[in-house]
This record gives structure tokens, sequence and C-alpha cells, in this order.
């Protein structure tokens, strides 16, 4: 007994301080990937039964309209390259760094965290597909979360909506800055420190400000839903709704951005005089 | 020997998929422990067979599933694990409801050992500790039964 409870303080202090439990956690990892499929197969049964469920007549409205749908985002697209040409031109006289596209890679949900108090989601990639604490992770309609913890196959994501999860955002609208925490519920963001005379309002769009170099800067985050001015408060009480869908997304998709990295630190070579 | 162990080991498979398995978020206030009331099972039967450190590994696996501090599972898992080593003669002759109440208090001691290394390792623990040691008191018979029928068939 006394000998199972020293391996287990010295495994949870050495899983706090030192890097190369890590490996540890990634072996054991193997054994466990197996159960999360497991775990995820009903769920995947329950969206392989709606597919082919599907009726003639639905598949074909749907292909309709996600032609045009597709017509749509093309003539948009042709747009998109002369503007971006010409933002970075413009960008170029301000003497500001050029914007770069973010390369991403489709991920799929598998699992949802038992866990009442906390906002974890498992992805269907990890270390052998790249992915790295850290990482970015987006839906179809804004931010989601980070990944916090990867295993050779899976991987653990942070949602936004976490109490434990905060980002930088700005007010697309007049670029106040402010910090969005998670408020523990997945439909609420809270906005902290924000002075009571700033020019918030409902339904601005919060997008990511890039500060922090965890998120790549740009992105939808949140909408605000209530601006509240209590006297007794210091700061105004701000909440958001999340753009992302975190109840419902069923892919993901993986940020690879050269913003999310933080940079290496570059040594300058001594000029001989 | 190892027959034993290729029974044991899916019967933690099944108790790990079980621990994972999305729920809607109100019963998840009450889920029980699998994994905790397997290692209960598996002491109290063959207490030579399983014991502190199958109740260690088994934890480093729930630990990675659910992506805790490495040991913290482990650790009040061995820590459960020897007091029903302590306790399995006498809780062997128990009535159902006596052992659901045991069953309450070890799941309870568990999660209590949980959240106080938890706590003492990232400075903040998780305070549920009522609910899923009833929710597991409250589904031991029925899992009790359900391993035990499987020990049985798998027996001879």
């Amino acid at each position: 007994m006394l000998v199972a409870a020293l391996i287990c303080v010295a495994l949870m202090s050495a899983d706090k301080y030192l890097e190369p439990v890590q490996h540890v956690r990634s072996l054991l990892g193997y054994l466990i990937t197996p159960v999360q499929w497991v775990s995820g197969i009903p769920g995947q049964l329950g969206v392989w039964a709606e597919k082919s469920a599907v009726s003639r007549s639905s598949l074909q409205e749907e292909n309709d309209r996600l032609r045009n749908e597709s017509l749509v985002l093309k003539q948009k697209v042709q747009q998109m390259v002369s503007l971006r040409a010409e933002n970075n031109r413009l960008r170029e006289l301000l003497n500001a760094s050029e914007l770069l596209d973010d390369k991403v890679q489709v991920a799929e949900l598998i699992g949802v965290d038992p866990d009442p108090y906390t906002h974890h989601i498992i992805i269907n990639k990890g270390e052998k597909h790249g992915v790295f604490v850290g990482q970015p992770i987006l839906d179809a309609q804004g931010l989601m979360g980070q990944v916090i913890e990867v295993l050779p196959y899976t991987s653990r994501v942070l949602l936004l909506a976490d109490s434990n999860h905060a980002i930088p955002v700005l007010v697309n609208r007049n670029g106040i800055r402010a910090i969005a925490v998670g408020a523990g519920r997945l439909d609420e963001l809270a906005l902290i420190y924000v002075p009571d005379t700033a020019d918030i309002k409902e339904g601005d769009l919060l997008v990511s400000s890039g500060l922090g170099s965890r998120y790549p800067r740009g992105y939808p985050v949140g909408t605000i839903t209530k601006v509240e001015h209590d006297p007794g408060e210091p700061f105004a009480i701000v909440s958001a709704k999340p753009s992302a869908q975190l109840d419902r997304s069923r892919y993901v998709l993986l940020v690879f951005s050269k913003g999310s990295q933080l940079p290496e630190p570059q040594m300058q070579p001594e000029v001989q005089p | 020997m190892i027959r034993a162990y290729a029974v044991i080991l899916p019967t933690f498979f099944f108790a790990l998929v079980l621990a994972a398995f999305p729920m809607p978020r109100l019963i998840d206030y009450i889920r029980p422990e699998w994994v905790a009331m397997t290692v209960i099972f598996w002491v109290l039967m063959s207490p030579t067979k399983a014991g502190i450190f199958l109740a260690l590994c088994m934890g480093l696996l729930l630990d990675v599933l659910h992506g805790a501090v490495l040991g913290l599972n482990a650790l009040a898992l061995s820590i459960m694990a020897y007091l029903v080593l302590l306790l399995h003669s006498r809780m062997r002759l128990y009535n159902p409801l006596q052992q659901s109440f045991l069953v309450f208090i070890l799941i309870g001691l568990f999660l209590l050992v949980r959240f106080w290394s938890e706590s003492i390792v990232i400075g903040q623990g998780k305070t549920a500790l009522l609910w899923p040691s009833v929710g597991s008191a409250l589904i031991w018979p029925l899992w009790y039964n359900l391993l035990l029928a499987v020990r049985q068939y798998f027996r001879d």
C-alpha cells in the first residue's frame, strides 16, 4: 500500500514539474484510445443511420442548395483575391506585416468529457497528425477552443466556454480590446475588466485579437448579448454568446497558423569589426 | 492465473467505456464511478488476484482518459482497494442493502481522497462528492450481479 501511494505521489509531482512524463502519458494513450473509439460508436451509428435514411428528394434539395451556396461563395472568392492583394499593398504602405493564410485540417469530434463541471471535447487527430498543445480549433462559425492534451491518435480540446479559459478579443466595430472568459455554460462568455464608459453595445461582433500569440487574429468569437451598468460594480457586466456551435459541431478545423506558435527567440550573430 | 485476468481486464475495458460514455447533462451529475465499482467487485471476489496494484494500473488509465494529473485517480483507487482488502471477508457476508451502503461510503472516500490530492496538486478540485456516490450505491446491486454472472460463466 505504501509503495503504491509513494508511486502515485511521485507520479503526480513529476507530472506537475517534469517534462518526460508526457511519454508515459502518451504510452498509456495507446491503451486508452480504443476506449475512446468504442464509447464514440453509438453516436457515430446515430449519424450513419441519419445519413442512410434520408430520402432521395431531400438529398436532391440539399444538393441544389449546396450548389447555389457554392456559386455565391465562388463569386465572393473572386472579389477576395483582388481585395486581399489590395489590402496587402495598403499594409505594405503602412509598413505593417503581411497577413498570411492559415492552413487547416479537418478533425472529427469523437467524444465529450463526461465531467459536468468542465467543457472538454475529444477529437480524432493526435500527435501522429501533427497536433500540438495550444493549437486553436475552429468550426464553420467561429473559434471553438484550444488543444490542451495530445495523445498518439486523439487529443483533448478545452472549449471557449470552460470557466478555466480566457481569450483576448476585440470589438469588430471599433477595435475596443477585452478579455472573454468562459462562464461555465456552453452558451455564454463573460467580458471582464470592461470600463463603464466603453462603447460596447448589444449585437456587437467580437473577433479574436491575436494578442497573447495563442489564437490567430480575426476569427469570430461571439456576439454581445447583454451590457449592464451596475453603479455598485467597478466594471460593466458584459456577456456574449459564442459564435461557434460548441454543443453541435461534429467536424472541427485544426488551424496551423504562423501566429499560434510562439516565435523562437533568435540570436543575432555578433559582427566582427 | 492468466485466465483470470482474461476475464478481469475486459470488464475493466467495459467500465472505462462506460466512464467515457456521453450522457445527458442531468445524468452526468450522478454518473456512477464504474471503474471504482469494478475494482471493489474484483477485490471482493478474488483478493489474491486483484489488489492494490491492479487498482493502481486502472487508476492510471482513468487519469489519461479524464485528462487528470497522472496518479490522481491511481492514488485514490489504490487507497480504496486497500480498504476493501481489509473489509472483504466481512463485506461478502452483507446483504445487498448493507453492501450498497458500504459502496456508498467507499466511493465517497475515493472521491474525497481524489478531491484532497487534486486540491493539493492543482489548487482546485472537483467538489462533486455526494451525488456520484449515491449513483454508484444505487447501481451497485445491478453491476454486482452482472459481474457475478460474467465471472460464473467464465469460471469453468
